[in-house]
């Protein structure tokens, strides 16, 4: 939610058009494509994180 | 395999996993030149793709499991199947946010319903019930059979999604690296995208052997008399 809020933020003051149509991207813009890129890693890191937290709570409780 | 020595393997390769991670991102970050026509963005690639091999690798193992599950009613393969299925979503999520994050600044949309798009969708969500008929039925049998027919099925759709950028009209370019007359990437973007590659391989592998080495202890413990089974 804070990610998609933060998104949601980033189009509304970056100038671009919230839903531009499909084949046109956005120009003139240079934070969006690197705020992207770090959501992107950081939303796999968030993913693998909690896998692995599941994992070892698994094996402490030694049941689902 | 048993549960001891696949936690021993789990955690060797999942160490390797995430150490050759952080050399890629490294790589990412400081070392690999910019591609020229999408800029910065165009570095999500090198989670983007190995997310998407890993959740095909995944439920490729998952499906492979379950019909071994309903061929020998072999409980490890039932544990080997829950293991990759949930590994499987695990990555199809990265796969499925981290593609929106790049097409919204490269096409200029989140989302749209093309065939590669929409049938990796379709493949996430049929692996997510894979784990909802697993609890919904009584009968813990039948509900892990049940749930195996679901994996078998689901992964016909894993090919279809591979060769949906050259059957269909689609947004997703060609094979750049699987392409028959060779890579067509430059030499430095792969040697990122086979270190990336390499290195979330082996981490998934780790974590696959570790939730495998779990379950077969949590089963373990729930086959055991009541009055053993610890508060």
């Amino acid at each position: 939610m804070i990610a998609a809020a933060l998104l949601l933020f980033l189009d509304g003051v970056s100038g671009a058009p919230a839903f531009s149509e499909v084949g046109q991207a956005p120009r003139g813009d240079s934070v969006r494509p690197l705020v992207h890129v770090l959501l992107a890693y950081a939303f796999a890191w968030l993913a693998i994180l909690a896998w692995t937290w599941r994992i070892v709570r698994l094996r402490k409780r030694g049941g689902p | 395999m048993g549960p001891r020595s696949a936690a021993a393997a789990g955690a060797v390769l999942a160490a390797t996993g995430g150490a050759t991670v952080l050399v890629a991102h490294w790589m990412v970050a400081s070392w690999v030149p910019t591609e020229a026509s999408m800029g910065l963005v165009q570095r999500i690639f090198y989670v983007h793709v190995p997310a998407a091999w890993i959740t095909f690798l995944a439920f490729g193992l998952a499906a492979l499991a379950s019909a071994a599950y309903l061929w020998l009613e072999d409980e490890r393969a039932d544990a080997a199947a829950v293991a990759a299925a949930e590994g499987g979503l695990v990555f199809g999520a990265i796969m499925l946010v981290s593609g929106p994050l790049w097409g919204r600044v490269a096409w200029g949309a989140y989302w749209t319903w093309e065939p590669r798009l929409t049938l990796t969708l379709l493949l996430w969500f049929t692996y997510l019930g894979y784990f909802l008929l697993r609890d919904s039925v009584r009968d813990v049998r039948r509900g892990r059979r049940f749930a195996a027919v679901v994996a078998v099925v689901g992964a016909l759709n894993i090919p279809l999604i591979h060769v949906s950028v050259s059957w269909f009209r689609s947004l997703h370019p060609e094979a750049v690296v699987l392409n028959p007359d060779g890579p067509t990437l430059h030499p430095d973007m792969l040697a990122t995208l086979l270190t990336s590659l390499g290195g979330f391989t082996a981490l998934f592998l780790g974590l696959f052997f570790l939730r495998y080495s779990a379950e077969m202890i949590c089963r373990s413990r729930l086959s055991r008399p009541t009055e053993q089974i610890p508060a």
